[in-house]
């Protein structure tokens, strides 16, 4: 008898492994609450969802929310366990589960691209409008301004009596919109680009090579 | 007779020096004076008045979620506000008008740990600084709204922190926190050369090799040990200090791996202004397993102690406690509770020390009072130097805390452990706002809310205590008595802070209205109607009728 009963309150499998990423990544911190009773999150338990919405939110996340994609940090089996998770919060049937794309695996010369280049360069719509290209040219000036400032820059845009201009004197690039009429003289630079690691060149490459 | 012409003269300022930690027609800073007094000394509207006070225009930012959280600025009749998503306007404070309007583009994938708000900007020398969701800082040029420079503090995904929080400028430099404090990372303040946004000194929360301090962080843990800075600090002009409230370690609950007392999260920092070197630093709770987060503001109050004048610091912890210390050296002087449920500590003894600590167990479900919403939240109290209290809200509610160890990865959540709140063992939970001697911690009025109190309070000379409620009431208390002596339906919850300004010898008081928040999101467990409040963000302005001339 016991024995049976324990064997009726025992998950599925699947539920308990969700039960498990959910404590760790969703019910954590400010976000879902303890089996998602609500935080800065919305609450997930005891309501009535679509399991493919569940599905598609968790993979993908909400845009320009907190809630972030997870398809970079749960498998698609995982993603299938923790909403299973929810499913069961909400009382549910557990239902077949959502085919799920096989989420492609985030180039990681884009990371890259993102983390350590982007604040200059603009390549495949990522980065900075206006950012340099990755080509070779000769962009950088030594600006100076009628207060006597004088930096070296990369000219983003120019018109309507305004320059925009990248501050390059430290590691992190400044964006700055001067007035044109600030601006007394633009000579050659001694601005040197930080060397790139040939790792991470090469794999910004293939970021750069894919379709 | 030179020495007697100087304290004539010195005696002529004085009232002006004492003025200038009271706000007068504008609004200056975050906290209305460096001071951070929250302090208005317009007397127009005050509590013979009060009763007739109506709204005279009201001004939408069009963006709800995460609801209304910020301070608006005033300076010379123009208010500068900001919503969340880094919305910005330049408002004609008198008429409601807008005068720009400056929208950041976020990216699409922004902060996968924190929110859309942000709390306000600031404004000095004609410029508006605002941090922003991406975690960069921007200048705007305060006539037009166009973008002056805009730096990226550090990557997003490497820091797992943004700015939510307001600048505080002093002299040329500006300085901005940002939050983290639930990631894995390592917390710094950073300030600005308000010309060119280039950095000009930057203040780590957790010190490195080699620092002091670098010894209370057991093995690597202090790499990611979080110590947030995500409020707005204040600053003393004649120390040319700046203090800064360093919140809690990470991962919040989980400690095990971070042997130690944890320096300097839950510390007040005072910081020379000019090179952000540490003056001085108090360390409220060694070793935070529960996340009280010292994030809040430090109100700065010259008052005596035991007979001798002390420049003192108040600030109140989200354990419940609020501690006050000597200013100039950091030495402790007292704490007293805000909160009446407290259980994590028994008390505090005579040198600040903890006695009495209940620290949940890996894998153990604990009853922790107050909740991890906090003894109070991060919405600010007000000094008044009329009654020389001390008014702040309050928090009743506890909570299940479950901890599991964790394994940082830089940049991403790491806090822990679950939590669920509960009820109070007396089975009312609930929020006040009381009235203080900061000193003593004596209590001298209570106003009872049936619902946690989340926005700031403001304080008038005209006798008058501001707030607002989850309702969306926003109303005026008697400042002597705690008396209600008038209230106005915004329709939406407040959560921001209100001040007072004039423009052409009109005083007007203003209060975002719009629910939103953790700590809102949070109170759907204890209260499941507080699910279903509106969401709204809007600024509301009230003056008195205009007389007939
Ligand atoms: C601080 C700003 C900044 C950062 C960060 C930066 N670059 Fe550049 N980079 C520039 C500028 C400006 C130029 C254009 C130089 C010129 O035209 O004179 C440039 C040029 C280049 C070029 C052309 C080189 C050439 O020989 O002319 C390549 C390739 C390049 N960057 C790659 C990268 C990569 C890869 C990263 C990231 C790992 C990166 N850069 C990060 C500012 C930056």
């Amino acid at each position: 008898m016991i024995w049976l009963a324990l064997l009726a309150l025992q998950l599925p499998p699947s539920v308990e492994q969700g039960s498990k990423l959910f404590a760790k990544s969703c019910a954590t911190g400010y976000c879902h609450g303890a089996e998602g009773a609500a935080a800065r999150g919305p609450r997930l338990k005891d309501r009535q969802f679509e399991r493919a919405y569940l599905a598609r939110v968790t993979r993908e996340g909400i845009p320009r929310s907190a809630m972030p994609a997870w398809k970079d940090r749960f498998s698609p089996a995982e993603i299938e366990a923790v909403v299973d998770y929810i499913v069961h919060l909400n009382g549910g049937q557990l239902g077949a589960p959502t085919r799920s794309e096989a989420a492609p695996a985030a180039a990681p010369g884009l990371k890259l691209f993102q983390t350590k280049c982007a604040g200059c360069h603009r390549a495949k719509s990522v980065g900075l409008a206006g950012g340099a290209s990755l080509a070779k040219g000769q962009m950088v000036r030594q600006l100076t301004l009628k207060d006597g400032e004088t930096f070296p820059a990369y000219l983003v845009s120019e018109g309507q009596g305004l320059t925009v201009v990248l501050d390059l004197t430290e590691a992190a690039p400044i964006r700055r919109s001067l007035e044109t009429a600030e601006i007394v003289s633009r000579g050659p630079a001694k601005w040197q680009h930080s060397a790139v690691d040939p790792a991470d060149s090469a794999q910004i490459q293939a970021w750069l090579m894919l379709p | 007779m030179l020495m007697n012409a100087m304290s004539k003269f010195l005696l002529l300022l004085l009232p002006q020096l004492l003025l200038a930690q009271s706000t007068n027609a504008n609004w200056p800073h975050y906290g209305g004076s460096y001071q951070f007094w929250r302090h208005s000394a317009l007397t127009q509207v005050n509590r013979t008045n009060v009763a007739q006070l109506t709204p005279v225009w009201a001004f939408q930012t069009g963006m709800n979620e995460g609801g209304l959280q910020s301070t608006p600025i005033v300076i010379d009749g123009v208010m500068y506000l900001s919503s969340s998503g880094n919305r910005v306007f330049a408002i004609d404070a008198a008429t409601g008008r807008e005068i720009w309007h400056y929208f950041y583009q976020n990216p699409k994938e922004i902060g996968v740990i924190y929110s859309p708000w942000n709390r306000g900007v600031a404004v000095d020398q004609g410029r508006v600084f605002m941090g922003t969701l991406d975690n960069h800082m921007v200048a705007l040029d305060a006539k037009s709204g166009r973008e002056l420079w805009n730096v990226e503090v550090e990557p997003l995904a490497k820091c797992g922190c943004n700015i939510t929080g307001a600048p505080l400028v002093v002299k040329d430099k500006v300085i901005a926190g940002v939050t983290g404090g639930d990631s894995a990372h390592r917390g710094y303040l950073n300030a600005f050369h308000v010309k060119t946004g280039r950095l000009a000194w930057r203040f780590e929360t957790i010190p490195g090799p080699g620092e002091p301090g670098h010894e209370t962080w057991s093995g690597d843990s202090w790499k990611f040990g979080g110590g947030a800075t995500w409020m707005t600090g204040s600053y003393d002009p004649e120390l040319n200090q700046v203090y800064w409230a360093v919140g809690n370690p990470a991962a919040d609950f989980y400690g095990d791996s971070r042997q130690g007392k944890n320096l300097y999260t839950d510390s007040i920092v005072a910081l020379d202004a000019d090179t952000g070197k540490l003056k001085w630093h108090h360390q409220q709770i060694p070793h935070d397993v529960w996340d009280w987060d010292t994030a809040y503001e430090a109100v700065l109050v010259d008052l005596p102690v035991k007979g001798r004048l002390r420049k003192l610091l108040i600030n109140v912890n989200k354990g419940g406690y609020t501690f006050v210390v000597d200013r100039t050296n950091g030495e402790f002087i007292t704490a007293w509770p805000v909160a009446r449920n407290i259980n994590w500590v028994k008390g505090i003894d005579e040198s600040g020390t903890l006695i009495g600590r209940n620290e949940p167990k890996v894998g153990v479900p604990t009853t922790i009072c107050p909740s991890i919403g906090g003894g109070r939240s991060w919405n600010h109290a007000a000094y008044s130097p009329k009654t020389k209290w001390f008014y702040t809200t309050a928090i009743e509610w506890c909570q299940t805390v479950t901890v599991q160890s964790e394994e940082p990865k830089e940049g991403q959540n790491f806090f822990g452990g679950v939590f669920s709140l509960k009820t109070t063992p007396d089975g009312k939970p609930g929020g006040h706002l009381d009235a203080y001697d900061p000193v003593t911690g004596q209590k001298k009025w209570t106003y009872e809310s049936k619902y946690p109190l989340l926005a700031s309070v403001l304080a008038t000379a005209g006798d008058l205590i501001f707030t607002g409620d989850p309702e969306g009431h926003f109303f005026a208390l008697d400042a002597e008595t705690g008396k209600k002596l008038w209230s106005f339906p915004t329709g939406s919850g407040h959560r921001g802070s209100s001040i007072s300004y004039s423009v052409n010898g009109r005083q007007y008081i203003a209060t975002p209205s719009g629910w939103g928040s953790a700590v809102a999101g949070l109170m759907g467990q204890l209260w499941p109607e507080a699910e279903q409040f509106r969401n709204g963000s809007t600024l509301f302005v009230f003056a008195l009728p205009e007389t007939k001339k």
